[in-house]
């Protein structure tokens, strides 16, 4: 199990540079000049090169990348231009309310998908399994953000449920945190509810063909035992390993839910910087996103070798 | 076949909007901002008083273009780096691992910062949709030419002594275009929704342009007083994502069918 975890981190490595130096690059896809870009049509010559001096662009390429790296080896993401504090802890300070939106939305739609797909795996061809599923498709093919202002509308417009934005901190009380989350997590949910429940059916239904679950039945285990014992454990193996994948879209879709709902999250931030050109905000916030993917994968794949030693031995 | 007419229905409707649409979708009338649906004009207007049906009809052509477009790109570079990978295994580990480092950002973010950062247009949304999805195609092109460069009828090929591009484009990639033809259905609709997205932000096909995001984006702020103008274009796009869903599922069911669904 440690060697397994060891190559595991190692073979993070190779990925972590491809990510840093696409984040670094990035910078240099700005046509033209990014510090007059920046500074905007109205400044002045010194303003830019003011500018151009604190993004370091006056240097060399090669002197730009090893300040970058270096920085970066000492978790130090630069400085951000418009908010004139370091990108580090602009990130962190926004960090709690992304991450508390991502879990809630993971929350809501690995539960409500895993019974969705159970259900309709085990009652495979009738109305209950093809509405489901219809749901399901649904749900993957409306965006996130149109069911963000539509619940708004529904639900916060006309029946006053819910607030139409802002974030309440934990502290003041899981109740109003709750609610003011609830409709984000839901939005930015959905279509991974719709993702997992396909993959839960499908797998549930591969597993009440294998032989074990047949010799349950053959020895008179009620078929509610069947399933909730012998199948389920089984079926969820597959569903965890897809968690990875899934919180990386998850991060993908809260910089717009985040938007949507005036949620003061790191999504915002990095929109913020994409719309005013705070290029080391959005590099930072890059970097730092692909980095939790890896890692949250690193940690999936732990889980299921884990769960399921054959994978350690491959 | 409900996802294939579904499809065809927005095409066609995308095809005929400078017909069926009751207006210029760029035509402003003061006097009738955030109006109602109306007779005159069937699903409301928006801040501008342009017509919403209109400006959908409309935006059917911008999402339908980039979406395609996206589509060939996308197949085209996949299919590319994907046999490369997969042809020549001294370059399948470098090719890869960089493919892993562009998918390890999520696919969305990767696509705002790049149409950011190139510039708000509909060439560059559909070059950063691109860059964010390739990566995803080109594994699955790997995974079916590993596959099908140990078959015996690619053996036998190479014995009879065949060179490597006839062995790749005739031999090996001809039988991997099922499973890119799927994903490259769901890559249509990957875009139609990233898309939306995208203009919504703000770094898509700047306004007056109509495109299904850019109509939500406007009616965002009337979502109190003229809920209609944003909820149209989410529906348009809902179907149109759904009919290019069922379809790839259709699609996988006959050409692929170890991938088959149960039903």
């Amino acid at each position: 199990m440690g060697r397994y975890l060891a190559y595991r981190l190692l073979s993070a490595i190779p990925i972590l540079v491809v990510v840093s130096l696409v984040s670094f690059l990035i910078i240099f896809l700005v046509p033209g000049d990014p510090a007059s870009e920046l500074a905007g049509p109205g400044a002045t010559r010194e303003e830019v090169s003011r500018i151009r001096q604190s993004l370091g662009l006056d240097q060399s390429v090669a002197v730009q990348m090893l300040t970058w790296y270096r920085r970066l080896l000492q978790g130090d993401l630069g400085q951000s231009i418009l908010l004139n504090r370091s990108v580090t802890s602009a990130i962190l300070e926004r960090a709690p309310v992304t991450l508390s939106l991502t879990l809630l939305a993971l929350a809501i739609s690995l539960s409500l998908a895993v019974v969705l797909g159970i259900v309709a795996a085990v009652r495979q061809n009738t109305w209950v399994d093809q509405s489901a599923m219809t749901m399901a498709l649904l749900g993957l093919s409306l965006p996130d953000f149109w069911v963000g202002l539509v619940m708004i509308y529904l639900f916060a417009v006309l029946l006053g449920w819910f607030p139409t934005g802002g974030y309440v901190e934990l502290g003041r009380g899981v109740g109003p945190w709750l609610r003011s989350l609830i409709m984000p997590a839901v939005a930015l949910g959905l279509a991974q509810l719709g993702l997992l429940a396909r993959i839960t059916r499908a797998t549930m239904l591969e597993v009440l063909r294998q032989d074990y679950v047949r010799t349950a039945r053959a020895k008179g285990v009620p078929e509610r035992q069947v399933i909730d014992k012998h199948a389920l454990a089984n079926t969820l193996i597959p569903v965890i390993t897809v968690i990875g994948i899934i919180v990386g879209i998850l991060l993908g879709g809260a910089v717009v839910v985040e938007s949507v709902f005036a949620l003061p999250g790191v999504g915002r931030l990095i929109i913020g910087a994409i719309l005013r050109r705070d290029y080391p905000v959005i590099q930072g916030g890059l970097l730092l996103t692909a980095s939790i993917y890896v890692f949250v994968n690193i940690l999936v794949d732990v889980l299921y070798a884990w769960l399921d030693p054959r994978v350690r031995y491959e | 076949m409900t996802g294939l007419t579904l499809f065809t229905f927005v095409v066609l409707l995308a095809l005929v909007a400078g017909l069926v649409a009751p207006h210029d979708p760029l035509q402003n009338n003061y006097r009738y901002r955030l109006g109602a649906p109306t007779t005159v004009y069937l699903l409301g207007t928006d801040g501008f008083g342009r017509d919403v049906l209109s400006r959908v009809l409309y935006g059917a052509r911008v999402s339908l273009r980039i979406g395609l477009m996206v589509v060939v790109l996308n197949g085209i570079l996949g299919t590319m780096i994907g046999s490369t990978a997969g042809y020549f295994r001294r370059l399948d580990n470098v090719i890869m691992r960089v493919m892993d480092g562009l998918m390890a950002f999520p696919a969305i973010l990767l696509a705002i910062a790049l149409a950011a950062v190139l510039g708000a247009s509909e060439v560059n949304v559909v070059l950063a949709l691109t860059a964010a999805y390739t990566p995803r195609t080109a594994r699955i092109v790997r995974a079916s030419v590993l596959v099908i460069r140990e078959m015996e009828y690619v053996q036998a090929a190479i014995a009879v002594g065949a060179g490597y591009l006839r062995l790749l484009f005739r031999h090996i990639l001809t039988n991997s275009m099922a499973p890119l033809i799927v994903q490259l259905t769901f890559i249509f609709a990957v875009s139609v929704l990233a898309e939306a997205v995208l203009s919504f932000i703000g770094v898509g096909p700047p306004p007056p342009t109509p495109t299904w995001g850019n109509i939500i984006a406007d009616g965002r702020n009337y979502i109190r007083e003229a809920p209609w103008i944003s909820i149209l274009p989410g529906i348009a796009i809902g179907l149109t994502v759904l009919g290019l869903n069922l379809l790839g599922d259709g699609l996988r069911d006959v050409l692929d069918p170890r991938m088959r669904v149960e039903r």
